[in-house]
């Protein structure tokens, strides 16, 4: 247990102290952008603006978790951790960051005009996502190399941001008409029951992306 | 169960390439040990796993009998102090006071006050990103995270690395100062042979992977001789003798020897004979014109 | 004390000599405590059990002598003993070498008592 609460000592100083830089310089966005724009009444409202924060959290928290992985990792190990408490440490670390983001969504949520339900599940789901990714690119990383996992993250990035725009598109002009089949589908069961399957469906790949990450860490190497 | 780390049949190595083989070694507490080798010889490899930095490919490292590999409570009584290269993942964007802070963190032992003074005797700023640290100062820390964890086993990798003679002395004299109050175990690799020679109170030779010899430093030196003089008589003097090395010029012969116990040669007027430093030795072993 | 150490002869025996020549000189008196392993091994930046081997071979011959709990100390008559025995090894130390150097350089047994006279008034 020392070894593990040495690590989360370390991993929440880090991480904490990681984060609280991104949100800081995050929340900058939309004030220097409203002030440059001369409307500084719109800034409460810029804050809490779900897409802003959906999009923004989530891509910091991967960056600081690849960069954590990369550079804190290897010098808990130098330090004399064991590989498995540095591991448990980090992973626990990335999940109370997670939740504390989701926390300061709800926080934020509140105070905006946004019905509050829907813009905390979104949040949840991207920020989930995320730690998924986030988890998948360090398993990538420590067995690849970081290079690799970075070119990954591009390319799913720019995956997604052409696939939100082809989605777009095709609705415009076309219409889709495949998502009512799975509206039908997601009437068969009561909204609760799909809020459980979520949540286990989440837990267990959650739990598997984790596994992956331990595969490729288990005998990393501290090099020079 | 007594107190020691052991290696057996270590071996390492990467793709085809075995960088480390059949190193056997058990080193006690409370002894200064050198690690001398080449560049690429192997010594910080052989460090990383000893102290479970590192994989081996086969073979195992215990500490008082237990494994060693993500082994906690070994973990702790060991510290491998790395050479830090800012350039690496190591030390990017970090500054000295995360590693000061790092090393409070995950050595138990960990001496604070120690720290601070020898940061202020060396005169080391603690906001300084690692990036921005010369080569000197680098090892510096590296020797003061070393000093101050308290480690019963500690390994230094090059530790006067980027040094000037001045420092390099206060370092020699620190370390004997902590190794008289503490007696915790050192192992020392290093380029400087001749300087840290009388530091050590063993001596482990690695060449190309494998290891050539662990030795008490004294002994060993005391069984190194050099012969010169006119080549037949040389030639007859080391007939069946361990000869490491010789070099000719005109008539004239000189052999590098490392005798066994109860061997001797007799100094005559054919030929002279000298004793050998640690270095000389350390170069006719290990040099390229083996 | 203040000799420096060459790296040509093994520490410990010029540990033993150092000291051995301290008390030929009067610097170390008899019954006087000698400086600690761990004394020696920080003035000469040396390893304490390579110190810890030079004491020991004095404290084997009888010229040092240990005082639980308190240090080494040079024994009663050790000057003498020092004078004994390099007087024992003066023959092979030095008159041996003078021998074969002179053999070597082809100068004769009544030139070298010759040389021995004149200088020895």
């Amino acid at each position: 247990m020392k070894g593990i609460y040495r690590n989360l000592r370390f991993w929440g100083r880090n991480y904490e102290y990681m984060m609280g830089w991104a949100i800081a310089i995050l929340a900058c966005i939309p004030v220097i952008c409203c002030l440059l724009v001369g409307n500084p009444g719109g800034i409460p409202a810029a804050l809490t603006d779900g897409g802003y924060i959906s999009i923004g959290f989530p891509m910091w928290f991967i960056l600081m978790g690849m960069n954590g992985a990369t550079t804190y990792f290897p010098f808990s190990v130098s330090m004399g951790s064991s590989r498995r408490d540095s591991f448990i440490g980090m992973v626990i670390m990335t999940h109370v960051i997670a939740l504390e983001l989701l926390l300061l969504t709800l926080v934020l949520g509140s105070l905006s005009s946004d019905s509050l339900g829907e813009s905390v599940l979104t949040v949840a789901a991207y920020l989930f996502l995320a730690l998924l990714a986030n988890n998948l690119l360090c398993a990538i990383m420590f067995r690849f190399g970081r290079n690799v996992a970075v070119v990954v993250y591009i390319l799913t990035i720019l995956t997604v941001i052409i696939g939100v725009l082809v989605y777009h598109m095709v609705n415009a002009t076309v219409g889709i008409t495949g998502f009512p089949k799975i509206l039908e589908i997601g009437k068969m069961l009561p909204l609760r029951v799909w809020i459980v399957i979520g949540v286990v469906a989440a837990i267990l790949l959650d739990a598997f992306s984790i596994l992956l990450q331990w595969m490729s860490v288990r005998k990393i190497e501290v090099r020079e | 169960m007594e107190e020691k780390l052991v290696c057996r049949d270590i071996m390492k190595q990467y793709g085809k390439v075995k960088v480390l083989e059949d190193i056997d070694l058990e080193l006690e507490k409370g002894k200064i040990y050198g690690l001398i080798g080449r560049n690429g010889a192997g010594k910080t490899t052989l460090l990383s796993i000893l102290s479970a930095q590192n994989p081996a490919t086969a073979g195992s490292v215990t500490l008082n009998g237990e494994p060693v590999w993500e082994n906690r409570e070994a973990l702790s009584h060991i510290c491998f102090s790395r050479e830090i290269n800012p350039l690496r993942d190591n030390g990017k964007g970090l500054k000295v006071k995360d590693y000061l802070r790092a090393a409070a963190i995950y050595m138990p032992g960990w001496d604070a006050e120690m720290a601070k003074r020898l940061m202020e005797k060396f005169g080391l700023d603690i906001r300084k990103p690692v990036m921005k640290l010369s080569k000197g100062m680098l090892s510096m820390i590296t020797i003061i995270i070393a000093l101050a964890s308290k480690a019963d086993y500690t390994f230094l990798d090059e530790p006067v690395a980027g040094l000037d003679v001045v420092v390099r002395e206060q370092f020699y004299r620190i370390l004997l100062e902590e190794f008289a109050e503490s007696g915790r175990t050192f192992v020392v690799s290093t380029h400087i042979i001749e300087e840290a020679a009388d530091l050590f109170e063993e001596v482990i030779m690695i060449d190309k992977g494998k290891m050539l010899l662990k030795e008490n430093a004294q002994e060993l030196v005391e069984r190194a001789i050099y012969i010169s003089g006119k080549e037949d008589a040389v030639d007859v003097a080391i007939a069946g003798l361990h000869c490491l090395h010789t070099e000719k010029m005109g008539r004239s012969k000189g052999a590098t020897l490392l005798l066994e116990k109860g061997q001797s040669i007799k100094a005559s007027e054919e030929i002279t004979v000298q004793p050998v430093s640690l270095q000389r030795l350390f170069v006719s072993m290990c040099g390229e014109e083996n | 004390m203040q000799e420096i150490l060459t790296q040509e002869k093994s520490i410990y025996l010029q540990i033993s000599e150092l000291l051995e020549n301290d008390i030929l000189r009067d610097i170390l008196l008899e019954e006087e405590r000698v400086p600690s392993t761990n004394e020696l091994a920080k003035l000469y930046v040396i390893n304490p059990a390579t110190a810890a081997k030079g004491i020991n071979i004095l404290v084997e011959q009888g010229i040092l002598y240990k005082k639980r709990g308190i240090g080494m100390f040079v024994a009663t008559g050790a000057k003498a003993a020092i004078k004994k025995r390099r007087k024992e090894e003066f023959f092979d130390n030095y008159v041996k070498t003078l021998l074969v150097e002179a053999e070597s350089l082809g100068i004769s047994k009544e030139e070298l008592i010759g040389m021995l006279q004149n200088t020895m008034k």
